[in-house]
């Protein structure tokens, strides 16, 4: 109910302010340097922030225990498992919206790796509760697959979470945390440094053939397969019923990507940078695949499988706009792109 | 000498009329043997496809097939065998996420396999000789190691792996010996980026055969030019092996100039020399080669099918635009170009016609139905 809270918020009001953005007459012709620096400042700063806030808030949760055990030492109160799950419930939510577009630092350090291995592996995960590693030195031994928030995931939602589960977890929300700091800080080290025209159009250019492939990761990782394996269990965050708010969060931070966020209008995302520089036909085109995806995402619920083709189309459409026409426009070459052979 | 040098050009005078006439004369759908069927790849709107093509006039030239969740590149007919008959394999486009057999006659999906923990796959396959191996080039998303893996060809289900002798493996083979020749592309990619590639200024790209029997790395070549990935290999009955790149310089005049295709000989890997003026366009989509007729490499950028005889002299070429996949078997052969085009010799009948409404990937294989 939270994480249908969080991820659902504003969603008419924001709709209906970036329609009007779009009745302008005039645009600005945006250069790769005021692109670069307003995706910094008004995107991906902001939500790496929220992840580090939120994980550390998981981080500091759990170090309290998590265990309902009465015999757990240390004892803990009972709300503190509820406690830890609502705050992984909201870093998860911080991490898709931050990750939807992995740029930067998330691919520089290869962050999925350390935050969000999925899908879960109950085996590697049990077997790493089992060695009880000490600290964050001792975590180093342990692979990606028994790590970050899904396999916090997998243990908070065990119907009673025993001590060492527990502990395991308290140090991987310590390790996520730690990460989200390194990201955070070095999101406000890209903001610092001085943009031009030649630093900034390949930096601009990657980040959206990294737009195509986070759609490509939401149409077909996070919903088509997991749909397509028809087992309940493949859906993601299945665990923690946090499966839509999870889709919705990662379209909420493509969305701002694509159309900057709804309260500044500083960055208008790429439909802004296209309008400027006059493919207003293809920023429409953009904006509506957009809106659709938007509304389909929203209404997505594994439990109606005529939701998930429409998402898993809506989504198709956005992609196929954005790697068809917008990235072809910008001459950009898209890592993700279907359109090349091999 | 002299008499070989004026068979050669009568030889390559005459490839080039037979191209002329060819693309000049022929009716947009030839006559052509109805026994033969192209398995391939397509994508059609935005569903990618595997399955049947049967090259000939309306009505009957709609492919059949079976929907993919992506592209699939190298499509392959499964080794004859009892119960086999009629199915194939689609490997899914690098950064590749599946394996699926399937029934090509009745377009109907067999098996999907999904890959293992931190594997993808590159988009080709091989089968050993005796059909009871699959092995699929891989590559390790941790590290980004190239890999051959070993899997149940029924199954597809793993049995074993090792390395590649490189990064970024591509197409293989499994050589009449039993040994296996790996085209390692030397492009580090990685499934969070996609297919950027991420190591192109120091990029190492070779040729390796490998012991299938310990996976041991028995010998590897290089061409000199270090900005040419090996990608896919070609092999004549007198053992003349033939290696198609991709170019990935960063100067736009030697990319588009760079030869794409080396030989193997006693002496190492050599691109072989292009006419004067000829631009291939750094990219070289599949690579066969025909009986009688030498190797051909289809560039793609550039439009062309680009003739070389097993010791590399230069035959011809013959404009094919968006030329991809080449698919041989005997002497009939079929190149894709864009929009659903093929053209070649089918049934002793030179062949053009077109599958409407799709764009061929860049692998097929003939069959006799």
């Amino acid at each position: 109910m939270v994480a249908c809270a969080a991820a659902l918020a504003g969603t008419p009001g924001w709709a209906q302010s970036r329609r009007q953005r779009k009745q302008r007459a005039a645009w600005p012709y945006v250069y790769p340097s005021d692109f670069v620096r307003n995706a910094l400042q008004l995107h991906f700063v902001p939500a790496a922030q929220a992840f580090a806030n939120t994980s550390a808030a998981l981080r500091d949760q759990l170090a309290q225990g998590c265990a309902a055990s009465p015999t757990a030492s240390p004892a803990t109160s009972p709300a503190a498992l509820p406690a830890a799950r609502e705050r992984w419930l909201a870093a998860l939510l911080d991490w898709e919206r931050l990750a939807a577009v992995a740029v930067g630092p998330l691919i520089e350090r290869r962050s999925a790796r350390t935050v969000d291995f999925w899908p879960t592996r109950p085996a590697m995960v049990n077997a790493a509760v089992a060695a009880a590693p000490a600290d964050l030195v001792a975590l180093e031994r342990i692979g990606a697959p028994a790590k970050g928030l899904p396999a916090i995931e997998y243990l908070l939602w065990q119907a009673q979470p025993d001590a060492v589960q527990c502990s395991y977890a308290a140090l991987l929300a310590q390790e996520c945390a730690a990460e989200a700091q390194t990201i955070l800080a070095a999101f406000q080290a890209l903001t610092q440094r001085e943009w031009t025209t030649d630093t900034a159009l390949p930096v601009l250019q990657d980040w959206i053939g990294q737009a195509v492939g986070g759609l490509e990761q939401l149409r077909w990782k996070k919903i088509g397969k997991p749909a397509r394996g028809g087992r309940k269990t493949d859906w993601p965050r299945f665990a923690s019923g946090a499966t839509r708010a999870s889709w919705q969060a990662t379209w909420d931070g493509l969305e701002n990507f694509l159309r900057g966020p709804e309260t500044d209008e500083t960055y208008s995302g790429v439909t802004g940078l296209l309008r400027g520089r006059g493919d207003l036909a293809i920023a429409d085109a953009l904006d509506a695949a957009a809106e659709r995806a938007h509304a389909s995402v929203l209404a997505a619920d594994p439990a109606k499988p005529a939701t998930i083709a429409t998402a898993q189309k809506a989504v198709a459409q956005t992609k196929s706009v954005l790697e068809d026409k917008a990235a072809a426009a910008m001459q950009i070459m898209v890592g993700f792109s279907d359109a090349d052979g091999d | 000498m002299v008499i070989d040098m004026l068979d050669q050009q009568r030889r390559t005078w005459l490839l080039g009329s037979a191209v002329a006439l060819l693309a000049s004369q022929l009716p947009a759908h030839a006559a052509v043997s109805t026994h033969t069927a192209l398995l391939t790849a397509w994508v059609a709107g935005d569903q990618a496809m595997a399955g049947l093509w049967q090259p000939g006039p309306p009505p009957g030239n709609a492919p059949r097939g079976v929907p993919l969740p992506n592209r699939a590149h190298e499509v392959l007919a499964l080794p004859g065998a009892a119960g086999r008959a009629g199915q194939a394999l689609a490997v899914a486009r690098r950064p590749g996420e599946f394996l699926l057999r399937f029934d090509a006659r009745r377009a109907q999906a067999l098996q999907w396999h999904e890959m293992e923990l931190d594997r993808f796959l590159c988009g080709h396959a091989a089968f050993s000789a005796d059909g009871q191996t699959l092995y699929t080039p891989e590559f390790d998303a941790e590290s980004g190691a190239g890999l051959i893996v070993e899997r149940d060809p029924i199954s597809l289900r793993k049995r074993r792996e090792y390395g590649s002798g490189g990064i970024g493996p591509h197409a293989m083979m499994v050589e009449p010996e039993g040994t296996l020749l790996v085209a390692n592309g030397g492009l580090l990619i990685l499934p969070e980026t996609g297919r950027r590639k991420l190591n192109r200024e120091h990029m190492a790209s070779n040729l390796t055969r490998l012991d299938a029997k310990t996976g041991r790395v028995l010998d590897t070549w290089r061409v000199d030019d270090p900005f040419l990935s090996l990608r896919h290999i070609a092999r004549a009955p007198d053992g003349s092996i033939a290696v198609a790149s991709q170019a990935e310089h960063s100067d736009d005049a030697a990319r588009r100039a760079a030869p794409l295709v080396s030989l193997l000989d006693d002496q190492g890997l050599h691109p072989v020399t292009l006419p004067p003026g000829l631009l291939l366009e750094g990219y070289a989509g599949d690579i066969a080669h025909l009986s009688g007729r030498g190797f051909v490499a289809s560039a793609t950028r550039a439009g062309v099918l680009a003739w070389w005889s097993e010791d590399g002299r230069w035959l011809g070429q013959q404009s094919l635009a968006k030329a991809s996949a080449i698919a041989v078997r005997g002497p009939q052969w079929l190149a894709s170009g864009d929009a659903g085009s093929v053209y070649g010799v089918i049934g002793g009948t030179p062949l053009q016609s077109r599958a409407s409404g799709l764009r061929w990937d860049n692998h097929g294989e003939l069959l006799a139905t």
